[in-house]
């Protein structure tokens, strides 16, 4: 007996021993410590086509744009460009100085392993590798047609390819890549010229995304397929270590060049038109201004897919930020405000409304919902405010333009949507009425039945749909629901084999146009515009906005765009989410967005202060209190 | 032996393509289209159908399980249509973390359950064999999300006893593996003590342990050399079975305490539809499946010479 009580007890006793709660075992230096919520999926630009992968190869790479940290609405700023380029009169012709002295990063691929100066040439490449058709890029969409020549040449690598293989031989991974596009052109080691097919004036929003990141063909060479978990760019932080199933660590690049953090106070040309410089200062966003980049030793970002390991990671300190998820939301910002344990703490609250709308697209080329009015009715029934109160839990704004607040072109009108929000029945019901459906029943006498789609099985998911039957309830329509996988409903979608679907979109960049562009008849399915809208003056007007730069004449010409859409009803904005981001008090000189990643370069932290509050929040049967 | 080997493995054949059948057809039903994953919101037809052509979507179904027969044979599933990365690579890669968590926690259960099961067996009907039966189908009835998120909040949060989410390879794992062995060790114990109790119960109850015990040996002697060895049987075959299970992992204890292993691998594949990752895991746990299932037969008639293969 005396056998069977002492090998459990020695054994709890080494188990426990050889236990501690730091999940960051010798670490040194100043790392800032974060928690990303899904699986990045590639490294390699072409590849960056989620957030995840996005705000890896945000800290890697660089373009010839960069998102400013700070600036809001958004501006952009040189990154690899020397200043704004020279545009031509017509807007197609667009020359980049690059700056001079930009090296890459250190790395075997290049003679001797020091990183070669970037040049020209390096981004002819690099749009071209991005057009190619053997590297698939999602992202191909941005620049499809839009530079000169670029289309034919895709087109003529793919048959190129097929030949080959039709020949029996094998095509090289790149194969062709050195042959010429018309429209991209290095003019010296450090001019590029791109020439568009037209005015395209999202441009250069594009190029400060990911997918147009400049990469050195040595890697991709060296590295081949593996290119996509070894990245070498010229940004201020490279990698360390990645696995892509659970971390990615950053370290600081050596050789980056020198760039600061904007300075408005001591440098007037850091003042940008429109930024509200002093206020951010005013919110101590702007404590890093001035000081060199990088402002840390590297990062450390783990995959933590799970929101309970996720949400008591922060709250241990092991994470320096975090969007809590929506079960700790309660916990963490009870009645809209921060939780007296962690204004105790020090945790600090940004709340920042999300770059996209949630929306209920209808299928208006379905028989029964090409009659407006019924689209109109249903706009109608619908409790946007309930929704906000009980299904975000108060986390959302009304959403009564299909164009965020923040955006140019938002308009605050919708004629078939009550001011707060709330369901307006009678409305509904005349309309429902003037559609040929009074009391929700069809001339047969039977009952009108809509089918609402929604993607995933989540309680979310399935909340809205019970809502959404049961607000269409009261106006006398019955509201089947049906489940689909992701995959399911966009192959629906495509087939325009749905009646209403529960959809939301994030802006790939901060221009109405993206959103706008769902609703362009020639995008309807098996295009992205899933409601296949077909309106000639909204047509009209988009055809004329896409040869148009940022103005006040295009802002007016979006609010056209978005009242025709509030008119005809091809979507119901639903909401515009909010999102609430927790802030360790150790964190400096954060101004949180979704729509660009870069902002995390700009972050440093008092690595002292961390310590301390670590370990006073993790004293073994400590309970977690300071 | 080895003619009733090869008999087994041919006779296991037509399982072997029923299964592959199954997952290509519940694939093919369930899942949605992989290409929309892949190419996402903003598509032209060409793209997809580009796509669909190099991921062999565009075969017919009887040729895309001609494949796929021929990708089991060959131990070759290509890439994985989520990161283009070999399914062999991220097989090897992940087989590490899961075993570091599962061996060590598949040992320690095991010691523990049979322990146990002798112990409460031998004092069978009194307090201590009431408590652990009750004890164990308590553990059954309750959710292993509830063990999880309970214990994980309890032992890492409150008492700071061990990590709350992490990896590190090598010795130091151990550090991280301690909970979720923990929680793997109380998930198999409540399974298996009330299996074993029953075999050890069995046994006690025997001629030769009565005459063992008129014979004054001691019961420390009776339990461990007699009943134990007699046991073994069912013990060992029932612990067989368990082994592939052990590779391809516990998907839940590696997604909620970050093991990068086999099973938070499967997970992510199944979420996104990765179909050359979920045929492998699912090819390689029926191969181990029949595997083991023969080793536990052969090991059966090795143990008991009562017993002949035919």
């Amino acid at each position: 007996m005396r056998l069977y009580c002492s090998i459990p007890a020695l054994s709890l006793f080494l188990f426990l021993g050889a236990c501690s709660p730091n999940p960051y075992p010798g670490e040194k230096g100043k790392i800032l410590h974060m928690g990303l919520l899904a699986l990045p999926k590639s490294l390699d630009p072409p590849g960056v086509e989620d957030m995840y992968s996005g705000i890896i190869a945000s800290q890697v790479y660089e373009g010839l744009f960069q998102y400013h940290p700070y600036a809001r609405p958004f501006k952009l700023m040189p990154a690899l460009a020397k200043s704004w380029p020279k545009v031509s009169k017509d807007g197609k012709t667009i020359t980049f100085e690059l700056k001079k002295g930009v090296h890459f990063q250190d790395d075997p691929c290049f003679l001797g392993g020091k990183g070669r100066e970037v040049v020209a040439q390096d981004f002819v490449y690099c749009f071209k590798r991005f057009a190619h058709p053997s590297v698939q890029s999602k992202g191909w969409w941005v620049l499809d047609g839009k530079i000169l020549g670029l289309n034919d040449w895709r087109k003529a690598r793919s048959l190129e390819i097929a030949d080959l293989r039709r020949e029996g031989k094998n095509p090289k991974d790149l194969q062709g890549i050195e042959n010429h596009v018309k429209g991209l052109e290095a003019l010296g080691p450090h001019t590029l010229r791109i020439r568009l097919t037209q005015t395209y004036p999202q441009i250069f929003w594009v190029l400060a995304m990911p997918y147009l990141s400049v990469y050195p063909h040595e890697a991709v060479e060296k590295y081949g397929d593996e290119f996509r978990n070894h990245p070498v760019g010229t940004g201020p932080f490279m990698v360390k270590s990645f696995n892509p199933v659970y971390r990615v660590i950053l370290k600081k690049n050596p050789t980056y060049r020198e760039v600061h953090v904007p300075d408005p106070r001591n440098r007037p040309e850091d003042r940008l038109p429109g930024w509200d410089w002093e206020a951010d200062e005013k919110a101590g966003i702007l404590v890093n201004a001035g000081k060199p980049l990088p402002l840390v030793d590297g990062m450390e970002m783990r995959f933590i897919l799970e929101d309970q390991p996720r949400w008591l990671y922060f709250k241990s300190g092991y994470l320096d930020f975090l969007i809590p998820p929506k079960d700790n939301m309660d916990e963490a910002i009870p009645a809209g405000k921060l939780s007296p344990e962690f204004v105790k703490r020090g945790v600090t609250l940004e709340t920042i409304v999300e770059t996209g709308t949630v929306y209920t697209c209808l299928n208006t080329e379905d028989p029964i919902l090409r009659n407006v009015n019924l689209r109109r009715a249903i706009s109608l029934a619908l409790d946007h405010r309930w929704m906000i109160k009980n299904l975000y839990a108060g986390q959302a704004l009304l959403a009564k333009c299909l164009i965020p607040p923040m955006i140019s072109g938002f308009i605050d009108y919708h004629p078939y949507m009550k001011s707060d929000g709330s369901a307006w029945v009678e409305k509904a019901k005349e309309y429902l009425k003037k559609a040929g459906y009074p009391g929700g029943l069809r001339k047969d006498g039977k009952r009108l039945t809509l089918t609402y789609e929604s993607a995933g099985a989540s309680a979310t998911q399935m909340q809205f749909a019970s809502r959404f039957a049961q607000d269409l309830r009261r106006i006398g329509i019955r509201v089947e629901r049906v489940v689909n996988t992701f995959p399911q409903m966009i192959g629906k979608m495509r087939k325009k084999q749905f009646q209403i679907a529960g959809l939301a979109w994030g802006f790939d960049y901060p221009d109405a146009q993206n959103i706008l562009q769902l609703l362009y008849g020639p995008n309807a399915s098996p295009g992205p515009g899933a409601a296949n809208f077909h309106n000639a003056r909204f047509d009209r007007l988009y055809r004329k906005a896409m040869l148009m730069m940022d103005s006040p004449e295009r802002t007016k010409v979006y609010q056209e765009m978005a009242k025709i859409v509030a008119e005809e009803v091809p979507w119901v904005p639903r909401v515009h989410r909010l999102r609430r981001v927790l802030r360790q008090p150790w964190l400096k000189g954060m101004k949180y967005t979704q729509v660009n990643y870069q902002f995390w370069r700009y972050l440093d932290l008092d690595l002292a202060l961390r310590r301390k509050k670590v370990l006073a929040w993790n004293r073994v049967f400590g309970g977690g209190k300071e | 032996m080895i003619g009733f080997v090869v008999k087994r493995l041919l006779y296991n054949i037509p399982v072997l393509l029923g299964v592959a059948l199954i997952t290509m057809l519940l694939f093919n039903v369930a899942a949605g289209d992989p290409v929309s994953i892949k190419l996402g919101k903003i598509a032209k037809e060409g793209q997809r159908k580009a796509l669909a052509k190099k991921m062999g979507l565009d075969k017919s179904l009887v040729a895309q399980y001609g494949d796929f027969l021929v990708q089991t044979v060959t131990l070759d599933f290509g890439d994985s249509w989520n990161d283009n990365t070999p399914v062999r690579k991220i097989f090897f890669r992940g087989v590490g973390p899961t075993l570091s968590l599962s061996i060590p926690a598949f040992l320690a259960g095991a010691f523990l359950s049979i322990a146990l099961a002798l112990l409460v067996a031998f004092h069978r009907g009194g307090w201590l064999d009431r408590f652990m039966t009750m004890g164990a189908i308590a553990g059954i009835s309750i959710s292993s999300l509830v063990y999880i998120l309970v214990l994980q909040w309890l032992l890492a949060d409150r008492f700071k006893l061990f990590p709350i989410w992490g990896y590190e390879y090598g010795l130091g794992a151990f550090r991280f593996v301690a909970l979720p062995m923990l929680i793997w060790v109380l998930l198999s114990v409540g399974q298996d003590l009330r299996y074993f109790r029953t075999v050890a119960l069995e046994e006690i109850g025997r001629d030769y342990v009565r005459t063992a015990r008129s014979k004054g040996l001691s019961e420390n002697r009776i339990l461990f050399k007699h009943v134990l060895r007699n046991c073994s049987i069912p013990i060992i075959t029932r612990l067989v079975i368990t082994v592939p299970f052990l590779i391809t992992g516990s998907f839940l204890l590696e997604i909620f305490f970050g093991i990068p292993g086999l099973g938070s691998t499967l997970y992510t594949a199944i979420q996104n539809s990765d179909f050359p990752i979920i045929k492998a895991f699912t090819m390689l746990g029926t191969v181990m499946f029949i595997l083991f299932n023969i080793l536990s037969d052969v090991l059966y008639a090795y143990f008991d010479p009562r017993i002949r293969l035919s």
